[in-house]
């Protein structure tokens, strides 16, 4: 087959499944934290086997069209806000994956990538508007820590049986 | 963990480096709470700053504030922010996801709920003596 047309099937397909993760994200019901806004972003995970099955530029496109999405349901700024997030945390979760030797886990990836995410997130937040809310950071962290946990660890689980499919076949040194 | 190490380049679940980030993590939140509790003793007087974009559209010293006041906030999203004499939170806002609605009564010093579509922080901050200046304007 077309490698091309393999590599838009794979990916567009992988967004869809962010785009539906994130869609049921947002039935779940609120958890009430001290830390507003705060998510699971169970999505990540279709974005996490993106950057480590199709490549790190079919992630950067599943976080585009995913920030797209936001932007027509949410606006303008929940779209910066998922676009800088999402490019930031496939950036850092893609080299995390490549440097050699594979010092991190999928626990330890996932965790980068939630933190990443989120600090991405507050900055921005505070350019828009004040520096009053990096006050938020530390416990941002501390909750990054859990749901960068939560999604790592279901990486952890998923990627063998992906690893045995022939349509999502890990690709070599990535 | 044998059965995890087949091929010997391949991703594992967990690997050491792993909870060594995570220890970090952990020490440099905490630094970081440590030293945004250490910055505010509570005995400061706390004035409640409501900013829409970069202009300050409405502050409070919370001291002087005898009844719980509802003040609204006028725009493309309107909200109402209630001030009480022990802290500030958002009542109520015309916009869609309600993130500022559910964020807690602020209490101390630096703490913050924003309402992002509308633009619109509510903060509070800690003036250190009440000769000093009670609002900003730009």
């Amino acid at each position: 087959m077309n490698k091309k047309t393999l590599w838009l099937t794979k990916t567009s397909l992988l967004a869809c499944v962010a785009i539906v993760l994130s869609i049921i994200e947002s039935f779940f019901p609120y958890i009430s934290l001290p830390i507003p806004g705060a998510k699971i972003g169970i999505s990540n995970i279709a974005v996490m086997v993106g950057a480590s099955t199709t490549g790190m530029f079919s992630a950067l496109t599943i976080v585009a069209v995913k920030a797209c999405l936001t932007g027509i349901t949410r606006g303008v700024l929940a779209f910066l806000l998922s676009l800088f997030g999402g490019i930031i945390s496939v950036l850092l979760m893609c080299s995390a994956m490549k440097i050699p030797g594979k010092p991190f886990g999928y626990f330890g990836v996932g965790v980068i990538g939630a933190l990443s995410n989120n600090i991405t997130q507050l900055f921005v937040s505070s350019l828009l508007t004040s520096t009053a809310i990096l006050f938020y950071l530390p416990m941002l962290m501390l909750i990054s820590l859990v749901t960068g946990s939560i999604t790592g660890i279901s990486m952890g689980l998923l990627m063998p049986s992906i690893e045995k499919t022939k349509f999502l076949k890990v690709v070599k040194n990535s | 963990m044998k059965m995890f190490e087949i091929e010997k380049n391949k991703m594992k679940r967990f690997k050491p480096l792993d909870f060594v980030l995570i220890a970090f993590v952990i020490v440099v939140s905490g630094i970081l709470l440590f030293a945004g509790n250490f910055s505010s003793d509570g005995s400061e007087t706390l004035t409640a700053v409501v900013k829409q974009g970069n202009k300050v559209v409405f502050s409070k010293i919370l001291n002087e504030i005898e009844t719980p006041q509802e003040v609204r906030i006028d725009g493309d999203i309107s909200l109402v922010i209630l001030v009480e004499s022990d802290g500030a939170s958002v009542k109520s806002s015309s916009c869609k996801d309600k993130i500022c609605v559910r964020s807690a009564k602020l209490t101390a010093a630096g703490q913050s709920a924003v309402c992002l579509p509308a633009r619109v922080v509510l903060s509070l901050e800690s003036t250190k003596d009440s000769t000093g200046f009670d609002a900003v304007v730009r």
